[in-house]
């Protein structure tokens, strides 16, 4: 069975999956959320601005969700513009200066997947001139430019919500439930990863074009791969920890290409909480064989999120030990089963692992994020925690170049904790 | 206090304990003793693992003499004890037709004498003095397969002694079970080795206190019900494969003694040498007709 995105699949499943009173009282914006009315939808009309690679994306998935219109488009750039006014049918309005997208009437929501360093001085000017919004991970490329942008949200009072997908993808939801409730015990480490195998360059069509269109190569622009990949992640270990790193080492370098680019092409860090217990993340891209993981564990066992298994320490118990403690119990006095058709001659136990959740997801939670922002504008349901998670990701993101850069331990901020 | 239920992966399967009248804190100080001296037997015997003990000597011992530790050389004597018990039934060092080498893969009688002529215990040489061992020829691989859970479930039984427990089970993969004491409602454990085909049907009860059962079978039945031969069952004197199903269960105070001899009377229920002291054991067949109804057999 493949996932939908669907409101009432929507609705269904964030339910089923978050229906934990422990996973509620850390998303009661979601289970809110999911606890919506069926009946025709207010209509929500949405601006964008950066119609590029992302922005696209985005936009597929918007024109899907019923009651969620684009009313507005900006890029400046004019192939990203022109694609992204296809992909409204003709209906939005286009605008080179975002500016001049803010001033327009009539939209309740902005979605902003541009380059990471216009992420907060777009957040802020739009949160201001009374929109909700979008921002797509990671928050920003300065500490202070989050807390700026957090300050912002908590001034206007709108919704701001920050692209990490995976705090609206079930599977993921499920595994947070289930390491909640204690079945692998305390997290003592997580090991983090993303390898992949290609320049990340884009096509560029003229030489004047290269730092707009390979913004990310750039310092100037970007953080590299700690923001545009390890952000995800980071977030991820940080919800699962309950906290956000406190101290940050690691190395980092351009050792395969070498093609006048300024940012990392690996980096390998290793973050501590304040239990002591550690993040371990390493991203390249002159390797894929590896893909990306997030391995959670703890003594009672192990999680790979994206493969989507957990791995208990313990197997689990044999049914005529289960059978013996039960007429213990019950003062029956019968026999222990030996042999029989379960019994199997022993081999090296390879313990594979149970699926987390077991319906196919065709959707890395983008669908579902969308439908929630949209979602979150009608009820104008802010959620903070989200808020909170995306702050403090994009800051351990941008702490790991510095650590690097500096090649010493650095520890989080005082000033930045909120 | 109440009845106490731990259990957790080792030697490549599952440990189940019951303790009676143990209190919690007690049960999870034992788990951990436990759990921490059969990761240290691990790391000795254990072939799954490349750095374990007895992988360096399966790897070294054929190029030069290995001093080893006295657990493990004191596994090899009891090795080199049942082979000679056995007639050569038990058999550690031999390797499996099936497993060997290219050149020994093919499970004619010629190359099985080939094989039986360069593998088994016959070609293990041990210095007791030195702690050492030797391999005298190349194709020597010690396989714990046949006495390895029963040296466990032997610590395991020290272990439990030492620390005062009076009565538990414990239970190795549900194949070697060591009864301490006796089950709450009896003056012993009682256990039963089902039928292959039927596993609500029991074919032999046995009445177990302060002693362990080992049962040993040859392939297991599949969820078509159909019976598959395990095929590394194997008569190290002809090479031929068990392929019949038939499970032997051993009664003895020593868990290795019970492990070693169910697997050897599994291959010829004549193996044990004559003299040997067989009281106060005891062992039995079940084996199954062309029906698959089951036929109890008491070999002693």
């Amino acid at each position: 069975m493949t996932y939908r995105q669907s409101r009432r699949d929507f609705l269904q499943r964030t339910a089923l999956v978050t229906g934990g009173l422990i996973l509620g009282s850390h998303f009661p914006d979601i289970r809110t959320l999911a606890a919506s009315q069926d009946g025709p939808q207010e209509i929500v009309r949405l601006g964008i601005i950066g119609t590029g690679s992302r922005g696209q994306y985005l936009m597929n998935h918007l024109n899907l969700i019923p009651g969620v219109e684009i009313v507005a488009v900006c890029d400046n750039y004019g192939p990203n513009l022109e694609r992204g006014v296809q992909m409204t049918g003709g209906k939005a309005t286009q605008f080179t200066d975002y500016r001049k997208l803010l001033e327009m009437d009539g939209m309740d929501g902005l979605i902003i997947a541009t380059p990471l360093h216009l992420h907060s001085v777009m957040t802020v000017e739009a949160l201001q001139s009374g929109l909700h919004v979008f921002c797509e991970k990671a928050m920003a490329k300065t500490p202070g430019e989050c807390l700026n942008m957090y300050n912002a949200q908590q001034a206007s009072g709108k919704i701001l919500l920050i692209g990490h997908q995976r705090m609206f993808n079930p599977r993921y939801l499920k595994a947070f439930e289930m390491i909640n409730h204690g079945q692998l015990g305390n997290i003592t480490q997580i090991r983090a990863y993303w390898h992949r195998n290609n320049d990340w360059r884009r096509i560029v069509p003229e030489p004047d074009l290269e730092e707009k269109i390979n913004w990310r190569m750039y310092w100037k622009y970007s953080e590299g791969l700690m923001t545009e990949l390890g952000s995800h992640q980071i977030q991820v270990a940080n919800f699962i920890k309950k906290d956000f790193p406190r101290k940050v080492a690691g190395t980092g370098s351009i050792n395969h290409w070498h093609d006048g680019r300024e940012v990392f092409d690996n980096v390998n860090l290793v973050y501590e909480y304040a239990d002591g217990s550690s993040l371990i993340y390493d991203s390249m891209i002159s390797n894929a064989h590896y893909g990306l993981e997030e391995q959670i564990m703890g003594p009672l066992g192990t999680m790979e999120l994206e493969l989507g298994r957990m791995y208990s320490e313990n197997p689990p118990p044999a049914p005529g030990i289960l059978q013996l403690l039960n007429n213990i119990e019950h003062k029956i006095f019968d026999p222990l089963p030996l042999g029989g058709k379960s019994w199997i001659p022993e081999t090296a136990v390879k313990n594979r692992g149970e699926y987390i959740y077991e319906v196919d997801l065709d959707d890395d939670g983008t669908a579902l994020e969308m439908e929630g922002f949209a979602q979150m504008i009608r009820d104008n349901r802010h959620s903070d925690i989200l808020l909170r998670e995306a702050y403090y990701a994009s800051i351990a993101a941008v702490l790991g170049n510095e650590a690097i850069k500096r090649g010493e331990v650095v520890e989080f901020p005082e000033e930045y904790i909120l | 206090m109440k009845t106490q239920y731990r259990h957790f992966y080792s030697m490549g399967t599952r440990l189940d304990a019951v303790f009676i009248d143990i209190e919690e804190k007690h049960a999870d100080k034992l788990g951990s003793i436990i759990k921490t001296r059969l990761v240290d037997i691990e790391n000795i015997l254990s072939i799954y693992r490349q750095d374990s003990e007895l992988s360096m000597l399966n790897h070294s011992a054929y190029k030069m003499e290995v001093v080893v530790s006295q657990y493990l050389l004191n596994a090899l004597l009891i090795c080199k004890k049942y082979y000679k018990i056995t007639g050569g039934v038990f058999d550690a060092g031999m390797i499996s037709p099936s497993s060997s080498s290219t050149d020994l893969r093919d499970n004619t009688k010629v190359h099985f004498e080939l094989l039986r002529e360069r593998s088994g215990m016959k070609n293990v040489e041990l210095d007791e003095e030195k702690k050492s061992v030797r391999y005298l020829t190349r194709n020597v691989y010690i396989d714990p397969g046949g006495f390895g859970k029963g040296m466990a479930i032997k610590e395991v039984k020290d272990i439990l002694l030492a620390e005062g427990v009076q009565n538990a089970l414990i239970s190795f993969g549900e194949s070697s079970v060591l009864a301490l004491g006796s089950h709450p409602q009896g003056d012993y454990w009682p256990v039963a080795v089902t039928d292959i085909f039927d596993n609500q049907s029991v074919a032999r009860l046995a009445k177990i206190r302060d002693t362990s059962i080992s049962t040993s079978g040859t392939g297991f039945v599949d969820n078509r019900g159909l019976f598959k031969p395990a095929g590394n069952i194997f008569d190290p004197r002809t090479g031929e494969i068990i392929k019949d199903p038939r499970t032997v269960s051993f009664i003895s105070a020593d868990p290795v003694e019970a492990e070693i001899l169910s697997t050897s009377l599994l291959i010829d229920t004549d193996c044990i040498t004559e003299g040997y002291e067989l009281s106060g054991k005891e062992a039995f067949a079940v084996d199954y007709d062309s029906n698959r109804k089951f036929v109890v057999n008491e070999i002693l």
